[in-house]
């Protein structure tokens, strides 16, 4: 193996990943007077927080009535029970001062009359307990997510953050007590090799949507973290836990908005059949997002699907007119012609349920710590390790997020991360002097990849896993597929070892960075498709059609789930915390969740 | 001079990695299918245009708002031109 000379830096703190929840943390701890530092692959304001345009939840009460214990009730209801309830007490109460503190550090957002943050209606955020309807979204126009951005970029310059932009992080480095002791890392523009060493490490790396064919993340939603974290023989957690989009273009992944069914665009399938009336025909196109999304994959499955290969559906638009297409719909009729290059005056677009947001990920509690099962202590802590943001399942989301939470969960935990740190890490502590061999296997991995000399293109078996995810691992879900689809995905992690990189220099080498990524992705698609298999219930985004009802007297637990070195899952549980963190509020029960 | 190009394409091909699925599809292709045929300083126009926020580029692709440089007109125009806008 060639000989990589490392350089090491030395922080109090080191992020993974400059979204929302990574410069929040970030920020935050620079002004605890830690010395942070945020390592980012790609600039911070350009990850994908940017596409979050819908806005932020909390219940001020500006435009009427609420109260967080409301908040809280939407959430836990919201999340089917298998949210944890202590951590969205945390994050429905502290949504408050941390969009107080938005405001204050400079997020510009909308405001009524009166000058208070104007705030919206958004689906399942209710008052009373789900009797009225709350106006808790809060947004900066349609920019909300690139406003956080911005504003939390801007503060932790202003606090001396130091930001180490398109750095690739390559893996977690533990010592012997199994601290986490830092993070190797890749300068993509020099192609040198990093060693970050923290008192803690913070992964915010995002969601790991692109495991799937039709995703609407962008390129870079790898999640990182979390294949860091199952390399590091940890557990991640609620992987089949997945939401998906009814209505994404296909082929390109683009939203078109609900807003298109709200005003009167419907569903058609091969034969041109509406057939939304028959799985739900009194809301029809208007069922919620998992009932559109499942009929429209039973019509694919059972031969209705539309296309040469009868593998999508049609939303129909024409008869609106262009007027009402223009005026209500804006930026539907330039989306359309861009990414299924139709005009939606003249013929339907085609669509697909498109993945949208994990609900999975790596196990924490709602300082942001990160959690395992130890003997019979099921919340112990990793020392050194954070999780926050999509990466994290805290768990406030548990079976199903609901719109305007995602924003809200990584403000609130990049916050109490930030917090946490400040009361465990005292500034410019020493650091522990390490064994010289701690990055061997580190490097061992990173260099083998680099030189991987086999005969499949990354993006070959890329391809394979997005296919095999969006079969077996989409909405529709029994047995039999899973099963199926559980030696098809693992195949594919086997046919990983025979991945073949061509470039092999260490500057801009996009191929060697995908690789990277891939195998990130392809441990989570592993993890994912048997999370699925093992769960024989339906809550939330997981519905088994062998199994149609949830099962709380079994199954109200989390999946844990390991991936070792060969690929192989192994599987244990949490149970989930039902019992909120103070007396301020009362735990609600089990119901079954209807709207 | 071709060592040159190959590593800046490479380099541009990682910052056409926007914050939007729909960003890295406009930007990317056109990285992919314009740029090599593109001269020297409408290849640095593009450089620096990726330089640019998000929701400003998505605006000025869908023709809400144009950008006071005229060279990143022409290319948010060719952009807008491959895709019938």
């Amino acid at each position: 193996m060639e000989s990589y000379k490392i350089q090491q830096h030395l922080y109090d703190v080191i992020v993974v990943g400059a979204g929302g929840a990574g410069l929040r943390a970030t920020f935050g701890l620079a002004e605890k007077g830690l010395k942070a530092a945020c390592i980012t692959k790609v600039f911070p304001t350009r990850s994908h927080t940017v596409a979050a345009q819908g806005g932020i939840s909390a219940a001020l009460g500006n435009m009427g009535e609420d109260d967080w214990r409301f908040h809280f009730y939407d959430t836990v209801k919201g999340s089917d029970w298998l949210g944890d309830q202590d951590a969205i007490e945390y994050m429905c109460r502290e949504a408050i001062p941390s969009i107080l503190e938005l405001e204050h550090y400079g997020v510009p957002f909308s405001r009524t009359e009166e000058g208070k943050i104007y705030q919206r209606p958004f689906g399942g955020m209710t008052t009373h307990y789900g009797k009225g309807t709350a106006q808790r979204t809060c947004a900066a126009a349609d920019r909300t997510g690139h406003a956080i951005l911005h504003t939390l970029y801007q503060q932790a310059l202003a606090h001396d953050a130091t930001f180490f932009i398109e750095y690739f992080a390559i893996d977690l480095i533990f010592d012997a007590e199994g601290v986490c002791r830092g993070v190797l890392a890749l300068d993509m523009n020099e192609g040198t090799l990093h060693f970050f060493r923290g008192h803690a490490v913070v992964l915010a790396t995002g969601g790991y949507g692109r495991a799937y064919f039709s995703a609407t993340s962008a390129h870079t939603c790898t999640g990182d973290g979390g294949g860091m974290v199952l390399r590091a023989g940890l557990a991640l957690q609620d992987m089949e836990f997945v939401q998906f989009h009814p209505t994404g273009i296909y082929g390109a992944g683009c939203l078109i908005t609900e807003g298109v069914r709200g005003e009167g665009g419907y569903l058609t399938n091969a034969n041109g059949e509406r057939f939304m009336e028959r799985y739900a025909p009194s809301a029809k196109d208007l069922a919620s997002r998992d009932v559109v999304s499942r009929a429209m994959t039973l019509e694919i499955r059972e031969g209705r699907g539309v296309g040469e290969n009868k593998d999508h559906i049609y939303i129909n638009l024409m008869h609106l007119g262009p007027e009402v297409i223009n005026e209500r719909l804006p930026g539907i009729a330039e989306s359309a012609r861009i990414f299924a290059g139709v005009d939606v005056t003249k013929e339907p677009i085609p669509v697909l349920p498109t993945v949208h947001y994990n609900m999975g990920g790596i196990p924490t509690n709602y300082h942001g710590e990160v959690v395992q099962k130890r003997g019979d202590d099921v919340d112990a802590v990793v020392p050194g390790l954070f999780a926050i943001g999509e990466a994290a399942c805290v768990s406030v989301h548990g079976a199903n997020r609901l719109g305007s939470n995602s924003l809200l969960d990584l403000v609130v935990f990049g916050r109490a991360v930030a917090h946490r740190c400040a009361e465990l890490i005292k500034p410019q502590t020493a650091h522990k002097d390490l064994p010289s061999n701690v990055l061997d296997k580190a490097l061992a991995r990173f260099d083998g990849l680099r030189n991987a000399n086999g005969s499949k293109p990354t993006a070959q078996i890329r391809l394979e896993m997005q296919r095999t995810m969006q079969s077996d691992a989409a909405v529709f879900r029994t047995g039999v597929t899973l099963k199926e689809g559980c030696q098809k995905i693992s195949a594919v992690r086997e046919s990983f070892k025979d991945v073949h990189v061509s470039d092999r220099s260490l500057v801009w080498n996009s191929d060697l960075i995908e690789t990277l990524e891939l195998a990130n992705l392809l441990d989570q698609a592993v993890a994912t498709m048997h999370s699925a298999e093992q769960r024989p219930e339906s809550r939330g985004g997981h519905a088994r059609e062998d199994f149609p009802e949830r099962d709380d007297v079994n199954w109200m637990k989390h999946t844990l789930v390991w991936v070792d070195e060969a690929g192989k899952p192994r599987f244990d549980s949490r149970p989930v915390h039902l019992n909120p963190m103070t007396d301020e509020v009362k735990a609600v029960p089990p119901a079954k969740r209807v709207y | 001079m071709q060592a040159m190009d190959a590593s800046r394409i490479k380099r541009l091909r990682w910052r056409t990695r926007r914050g939007t699925r729909e960003l890295d599809a406009l930007f990317g292709s056109w990285l992919d299918e314009r740029f090599a045929d593109a001269d020297e300083a409408r290849q640095q126009a593009f450089d620096e245009l990726l330089d640019v926020q998000d929701p400003d580029l998505w605006d000025w692709v869908m023709g809400h708002a144009r950008p006071a440089r005229a060279d990143w007109q022409a290319i948010i125009d060719d952009i807008r031109a491959r895709h019938r806008l």
